[in-house]
């Protein structure tokens, strides 16, 4: 996205900003420290909004409320809409997630993330939110940037539109929880892009996480991104998924590309890996194409 | 070929593409600050104190193998995985430090090149230079496996000590009894011999690289149990090559009652004792030790540094594709070199405070990773057992008790 594009965003909210503050009551008085935020991946509105909050609360039991206890946002310090919270206490973060939930501390935060768009590895330096009205925090993107890093650490300069931003809609998380969610849920960004990008994704998680991606998508979907794939990292990857799912693939390629690859996989020289071959290991360049 | 020999002969195989992190980062740990303990402990105290040995294997293998099992399953570096879990300010923290610690580690292996050529009368104004562009120019052209097989090949030098070991002839019955049989003086000066033997076996910078390494090769979580036959040959191999360097200066210098100061002073007093040939070897050990640790630091550095800042690079990645990694590698190599051939730079004391630098800076690694090792959400179904973190929380107690014992020895002299 471009200066200019994030410049009608603003004003943003970053979650660093936001997690470890005190939460208020109604009457003012503080309820405990906003430990995380959580979103759907999958929700119903796009754009994706915060739909509930962790609060950590010291020597008692967490809270977990829903977004709408949230009377407001004022300068990133939330304001609950009661101060009576018995019966928001859970027992573990991890237990009350629901399916397709995930953490924006823990599980996107500071994570790396695969940006399916600009083809690369990155790791969040902070997550952009922001608070359309009373009622709504929608996640708009995450900054990349190392500047974010230093912004964090108190050495750097307020945010600006220049930051090196993500949209959301353009990522692949590779956190456990978040890889694991966004492979199930429909519109996450691994089951909306083209081969190409599909591709680069592959390239750059590791590869099981890379088997797992290709043996959810359809096998002619799958045989597509991995004839844009470099020939050694989709090897590596069929190579990790069970011999059924890798022949379905293969078996949806064009006749003299499946014979190819049906070749290339039957040769398992030393258990299936070469010793001392540079060339499984080498790293994809980004446009590569089969020659 | 019976179908079972042809089976063993895959699996063998499977090993051999597998093998290479535990066996460079345990090796590297035999680095000139390590043959330097291990040449005092065996000049000071003969063979008495080389159970002392069979300990540090062990806590290699407790950590080595940790650090390989996280990298594996995660993707992650050990610092990148720090900046996730416990935020920017921690992981900002803890690597300055590493960083200023690899940079003074750097330097010692540094020293350790010019000492070993030395010997042989070659000016450090010529080994230190030449050494620092060799090893730059190895990573920067070399594709991953390329510079792999360079380092495994050049790890084959530490064949010298054993070499120099049985030259020494050493009274084997007294070095199994030594290693088999715990038993020390309790005078000031064993006890901080001990625990320097042991909190400098594990290094931070060693524990960051295995890490980084095992990501960088591409392992996985099938490859884990072909990994640990890696870390642990890696580890024993450390251990068992300290066990010759302790008995060639047991059998020689300890009992003429000589005392040495370091490595290099080792190899000289050798040769009167054991021959022109085992000193030869020694110093040949050290220079080799020397390189392989200071291709390693910079190397372990600049994986650190790109984690951190989420520019994470590979040894196979151009240099126009991976500059903050290059530039890392090339600027710890180059500061490094240089400290050692500036005239005036107080190198005594940055090695010293290299030393307690990495020692202070192993305790909050070790709880770190204890704690990332049995988180579920980062690991999974590989996250340790109540057992296995029970295992990691002792060795993790022993080696800080080692750490704190050598702080007040040394402090209190």
């Amino acid at each position: 996205m471009t200066a200019g594009e994030w410049g009608m965003l603003i004003p943003v909210l970053l979650l660093s900003g936001v997690i470890g503050r005190e939460v208020l009551g109604d009457d003012g008085r503080s309820t405990g420290r906003l430990a995380d935020l959580i979103v759907r991946v999958d929700g119903n509105g796009t754009p994706t909004s915060v739909e509930r909050l962790v609060i950590a609360r010291r020597g008692q039991a967490a809270l977990l409320l829903p977004w709408e206890e949230v009377a407001e946002v004022r300068d990133g310090q939330l304001v609950l809409a009661a101060s009576d919270l018995t019966g928001f206490e859970i027992a573990s973060v991890s237990d009350a997630l629901r399916d397709g939930e995930i953490l924006l501390a823990r599980d996107v935060l500071d994570t790396q993330v695969v940006d399916v768009v600009g083809h690369r590895l990155a790791r969040v330096a902070d997550v952009l939110l922001n608070p359309v009205d009373a009622a709504g925090l929608e996640v708009l993107g995450v900054d990349v940037g190392f500047r974010g890093v230093l912004r964090r650490l108190g050495l750097g300069a307020v945010f600006t539109p220049a930051e090196d931003v993500v949209a959301w809609a353009d990522l692949h998380l590779t956190s456990e929880r978040g890889h694991m969610v966004q492979l199930s849920a429909e519109r996450a960004a691994v089951h909306r892009v083209d081969p190409s990008a599909l591709a680069a994704v592959l390239s750059r998680v590791n590869t099981d996480d890379a088997a797992e991606i290709l043996a959810v998508k359809d096998p002619a979907a799958a045989a597509a991104a991995v004839e844009q794939t470099h020939p050694d990292v989709a090897e590596r990857a069929l190579r990790a998924m069970p011999e059924a799912k890798a022949a379905r693939i293969v078996a949806a390629m064009s006749l003299e590309r499946a014979r190819r690859w049906r070749d290339r996989l039957r040769r398992r020289p030393f258990g299936g890996r070469r010793f001392l071959r540079s060339s499984v290991w080498r790293r994809p360049h980004l446009n590569w194409r089969l020659p | 070929m019976s179908i079972a020999k042809r089976f063993t002969n895959a699996r063998f195989a499977a090993l051999l593409a597998v093998v290479g992190p535990g066996l460079l980062a345990g090796l590297s740990d035999d680095d000139p600050a390590g043959i330097t303990t291990y040449s005092v402990l065996g000049a000071d105290h003969g063979y008495q104190l080389l159970w002392v040995l069979l300990l540090s294997t062990v806590a290699l293998v407790v950590f080595h193998g940790l650090a390989a099992r996280m990298g594996v399953v995660t993707g992650q570096g050990l610092i990148g995985l720090v900046r996730q879990r416990y935020g920017v300010r921690v992981g900002g923290a803890v690597l300055a430090a590493l960083v200023v610690a690899n940079i003074g580690t750097t330097c010692a292996e540094f020293a350790g090149i010019a000492a070993g050529f030395g010997i042989f009368g070659i000016s450090r104004y010529i080994s230190v230079p030449v050494a620092a562009v060799i090893v730059s120019l190895l990573v920067l052209r070399g594709s991953f496996h390329r510079v792999e097989r360079l380092l495994l090949l050049l790890s084959t030098v530490f064949l010298a000590y054993i070499a120099s070991g049985f030259m020494a002839h050493p009274d084997w019955g007294a070095a199994l009894q030594g290693t088999l049989v715990p038993t020390m003086p309790m005078t000031g000066e064993a006890i901080a011999i001990v625990t320097a033997t042991l909190g400098t076996t594990l290094a931070p910078w060693g524990l960051s690289f295995m890490q980084s390494y095992a990501v960088d090769k591409k392992l996985r979580t099938e490859d884990l149990p072909l990994e640990r036959i890696d870390v642990i040959t890696g580890a024993v191999l450390t251990g068992v090559i300290g066990f010759f360097v302790v008995v060639a200066c047991a059998a020689t210098l300890h009992r003429d009652g000589l005392h040495i100061a370091d490595a290099a002073d080792a190899a000289v007093a050798l040769e009167p004792l054991a021959g022109r040939a085992a000193s030869t070897l020694f110093a040949i050990g050290l220079i080799g030790a020397s390189f392989l640790a200071a291709s390693i630091l910079p190397l372990s550095t600049a994986y650190s540094v790109c984690e951190y800042a989420g520019l994470e690079a590979a040894i196979d990645d151009p240099y126009r594709e991976a500059r903050t990694f290059y530039m890392t590698y090339g600027i710890i190599t180059l500061v490094g070199a240089v400290i050692v051939l500036a005239p005036n730079a107080p190198l005594v004391t940055i090695l010293v405070g290299t030393q307690v630098l990495n020692a202070v800076l192993l305790i909050p690694l070790l709880i770190a990773m204890v704690g990332l090792g049995r988180d579920r959400e980062l690991m999974g179904s590989f996250a340790s057992s109540r057992r296995g973190t029970l295992m990691y929380a002792v060795t993790t107690a022993a080696v800080i008790v080692c750490v704190v014992t050598l702080g007040a020895t040394s402090v209190l002299g």
